[in-house]
């Protein structure tokens, strides 16, 4: 087989694994809701693309060049996140299933296994944008604005901006993936932060989303029929609350002309994308446990040979083992010892963060109790809630991560009893490393705060029990959770302030919300639990 | 019913009863079972098939983790398809494939188990010695379960299965990643529990079913083949099991003629025992003691075919 059959065989293993799942079908689905909310009617209380004021928006005509601008760059812009997460399973999938193990001694090399990874994360995430394209063509007739369709000016942008960024995008989840470090929560939450700083410092240094151009002509095109666009701002993104009564203004945008400039970026892009596709094989373990696990690396050679000693034990005569029977009282449940024995595995979990971890959060609440409370509740209260963040998003997916799932499940009352406990362990974590400021605000006497911190405590672990169960997987909260973080408590969204941090969204009485959306959460945990449980 | 009688009632009915159960996987025309229908006492019952048989989907039907497509499951009168709490405070359950935290050790693990079983502390400390020492893992105790070999890992989930001293104790292929040493102590431990217990042990090793079972039950692309006790199924093959010496070139022939149980090679040519109704040749002689392996053998070819769908 040569290198180009086998990068092939690599790149269709990989996007008929993940395109044949109902999870796909289901991210399609979603494709299908953005692209349809991406062009908003224009009696719709938000916006997508324009400039507005108070009383006035403009955006242009929904005529192919403007839909086709205007999906595509949202795309680009959301896909580059959400994308990321959709593929970023190809070598675990591999490892988890071993066979990465037999793939591993085929000749096949380390640089055709990332780059054919890497273009299979591709496909699928092209087939996303596929669909994304026949949605905003179908959007351009829905809307009905204009019934010329000029199907170049609509599919430029998603061929030229967006699919050379999803190649981006595909090869650093393949970059990630190998590298031990950035595999797990950390490279998901790592990543999500790259997406929220890279955001604005690409339209200023490197046009990564190519939006530049586009916005430039778009604009002025609107300037030259409404020099009022100047006083007003831009809008790019969601944007709500417009009050009645504003009008709407259009103007025509024929699109812009693909200048080799443009056309350079993106071939720049696909460069980097390779580079990074292949950067991604060196110093890749090929599957071997021997070069990633930390223990083994880490442990001296006389510790190893003595598990392998122990594996080849001395025989201990049969009569000497009598197992006792164990009397009825000795069957009783008690959730004290399960919720101790939940806390303990979230203990053994914590150990990766060292004992720095330990300090780190030590002076967390130690800082969240002796600052100046608005200092405590803005800013230590979301750190404290950001270090346990790879721990809580395990809760309600660690029985499938580690298999345990039959061993668990099928204990009696699971649902009522390891569950609960399970929960109940992610809200002492929250309460713990969260305990330096709920002090400060007790002692402040804002009984009303420290009831806000107490729904963000129980909000957290159910908003991770709940994406646990129902995903599978931990992905999901590590980037809804830090995301919510960054754009709620950190840039002071009174209405994403989950967790208190605001005085003015604890006043507004936004926990309320909160406590009723952890009610549902939970009961939605419980509800898949359940399904889970009572399977087949 | 107040629980200590409930107890009393449950060591003195012991009866898991499987009536008519099918099983088909969702998005799927296979059944992996089909009208299977059995009822099993104290004692062992070895579950005999070859892969792919069913055994996995009965015994996960058994453990309450599949719901059965048809049928019910009866322990005790008490149907576990619907109330399957009534069997799990019960039962003791080694899956075939199943992981463990890696970063607990033995120790930390069986606690936890145990606390999820509603073992008591104070009492599963006490057990949990007794079980680590009886697989052989009390010196590597506090070692990361990460660091175990295959072998350690399906001993620990042996201890685990024993936990709550079970009154049902279904184990799915217990010996596959186990050593000659611990295989035995296995067979021995099961034997030792099985007088007042129900157990079910499917595997596809049948020394393991002959050094153990009581009873045995043979399956094949999900239906019940046969149920009968070791010596019922060993008569079955009375006066069908010859030894006969042939030249190595005839071998293929008799590979593709007849159902070879064993081959030897000597001097003198191929010692091969084989299945036959009728002596396969004039200087093949008739075997004195037949295996239940050519038991189990003969019973799977004789019904090849009839199970398919």
């Amino acid at each position: 087989m040569n290198r180009l059959q086998a990068l092939y065989a690599i790149m269709r293993a990989c996007y008929l694994n993940k395109v044949r799942t109902y999870r796909f079908l289901t991210i399609l689905g979603l494709t299908i809701v953005a692209g349809y909310i991406f062009v908003p009617a224009p009696e719709a209380n938000y916006v997508t693309l324009g400039w507005g004021s108070d009383t006035a928006f403009y955006r242009g005509v929904y005529n192919s060049a403007w839909i086709g601008a205007n999906v595509a760059m949202l795309t680009g812009v959301f896909l580059t996140l959400v994308g990321f997460y959709v593929v970023k399973d190809t070598v675990k999938r591999d490892e988890q299933t071993r066979v990465g193990q037999i793939i591993a001694t085929t000749p096949l090399s380390n640089p055709v296994y990332t780059l054919g990874n890497a273009l299979g994360n591709f496909t699928v995430l092209s087939t996303m944008i596929a669909v994304v394209f026949i949605t905003s063509l179908g959007m351009q007739l829905f809307r009905g604005e204009t019934f010329t369709i000029d199907l170049w000016a609509l599919m430029a942008p998603f061929l030229i901006l967006v699919l050379p960024l999803m190649f981006l995008v595909a090869a650093i989840a393949v970059l990630f993936e190998t590298r031990p470090s950035l595999r797990g929560g950390l490279g998901n939450i790592a990543y999500t932060f790259m997406w929220l700083i890279g955001l604005p410092l690409s339209s200023d240094l490197i046009d990564l989303f190519g939006l530049n151009a586009i916005l430039q002509s778009m604009s002025a095109s609107g300037l030259a029929q409404y020099p009022e666009i100047a006083h007003n701002s831009f809008i790019m993104g969601f944007s709500w609350g417009f009050p009645t009564g504003w009008t709407l203004s259009t103007f025509t945008w024929p699109g812009i002309q693909w200048t080799s400039e443009i056309l350079q970026t993106r071939l720049l892009l696909l460069g980097l994308a390779t580079g990074i596709a292949l950067l991604a094989s060196v110093r890749f373990s090929r599957f071997d446990p021997a070069r990633e696990s930390k223990k083994i690396r880490e442990a001296p050679p006389s510790d190893i040979l003595e598990v392998k000693e122990a594996y080849t034990y001395a025989v201990v005569p049969l009569k000497e083992v009598q197992l006792r029977p164990l009397g009825e009282k000795a069957l009783q449940f008690r959730f004290g010892p399960m919720l101790f024995a939940e806390c303990r595995l979230i203990l053994k979990e914590l150990k990766f963060l060292g004992g720095y971890g330990y300090a780190f959060a030590g002076a967390l609440i130690i800082s969240g109790l002796l600052l100046p409370l608005d200092g405590a509740r803005g800013m230590m209260l979301p750190l404290a809630w950001l270090l346990p963040v790879l721990i809580w998003s395990k809760l309600g997916t660690r029985e499938a991560r580690y298999q345990t799932d039959q061993l668990v499940f099928s204990s009696a009352n699971s649902l009522k009893r390891q569950l609960p406990a399970v929960w109940l362990a992610g809200v002492l974590l929250a309460m713990v490393t969260g305990s330096g400021v709920a002090l400060n605000l007790a002692l402040h006497g804002d009984w009303l705060g420290v009831i806000a911190w107490f729904v963000g405590a129980l909000f957290i672990p159910s908003l991770a029990l709940c994406l646990g169960v129902w995903t599978g997987s931990s992905k999901s909260f590590e980037f809804i959770y830090t995301l919510l973080w960054y754009i709620g408590p950190i840039n002071q969204i009174e209405s994403l302030d989950f967790m208190g941090a605001l005085p003015r969204s604890v006043e507004a009485g936004i926990w309320q919300y909160y406590l009723a959306i952890t009610v549902v959460l939970f009961g939605l945990a419980f509800i898949g639990r359940k399904f889970q449980i009572q399977r087949g | 019913m107040h629980p200590t009688i409930r107890y009393a009632v449950q060591v003195r009915l012991l009866k898991l009863l499987i009536e008519n159960v099918s099983k088909r996987y969702k998005g799927s025309d296979f059944y992996a079972l089909r009208d299977l229908t059995l009822d099993v006492g104290p004692g062992i019952l070895g579950l005999l098939g070859p892969n792919g048989a069913g055994k996995s989907t009965l015994m996960r039907i058994i453990a309450t983790i599949t719901r059965p497509t048809h049928g019910k499951v009866r322990w005790n009168g008490i149907d576990i398809t619907q109330q399957p709490d009534e069997i799990r405070a019960v039962l003791g359950y080694l899956p075939q494939d199943f992981g463990v935290y890696p970063n607990l050790n033995a120790d930390e693990f069986l606690r936890y188990m145990a606390a999820i079983k509603g073992v008591a502390p104070e009492a599963a400390r006490e057990r949990i010695d007794d079980l680590l020492t009886f697989v052989n893992l009390l010196e590597v105790r506090k070692r990361p379960l990460g660091d175990y070999s295959g072998g350690m890992k399906q001993r620990i989930g042996i201890a685990q299965a024993l936990l709550n001293d079970p009154r049902i104790l279904v184990v799915d292929e217990p010996t596959v990643d186990l050593d000659t040493e611990g295989r035995v102590r296995f067979r021995h431990l099961l034997a030792e529990l099985a007088g007042e217990r129900v157990v079910i042990l499917s595997t596809h090793i049948v020394s393991d079913v002959e050094a153990t079972a009581n009873d045995i039950a043979i399956i094949n692309q999900g239906h019940l083949l046969a149920r009968s006790s070791p010596e019922e199924l060993l008569q079955s093959v009375e006066g069908k099991i010859w030894d006969w010496v042939i030249p190595s070139a005839e071998l293929p022939a008799a590979k593709q003629k007849y159902l070879l149980s064993s081959i030897v090679r000597h001097k003198d040519g191929l010692h091969i025992r084989l299945v036959s109704e009728t002596s396969p040749a004039q200087e093949a002689e008739l075997a004195s003691s037949p295996t239940l392996e050519e038991a189990y053998l003969y019973c799977i070819s004789t019904h090849r075919g009839a199970g398919a769908e």
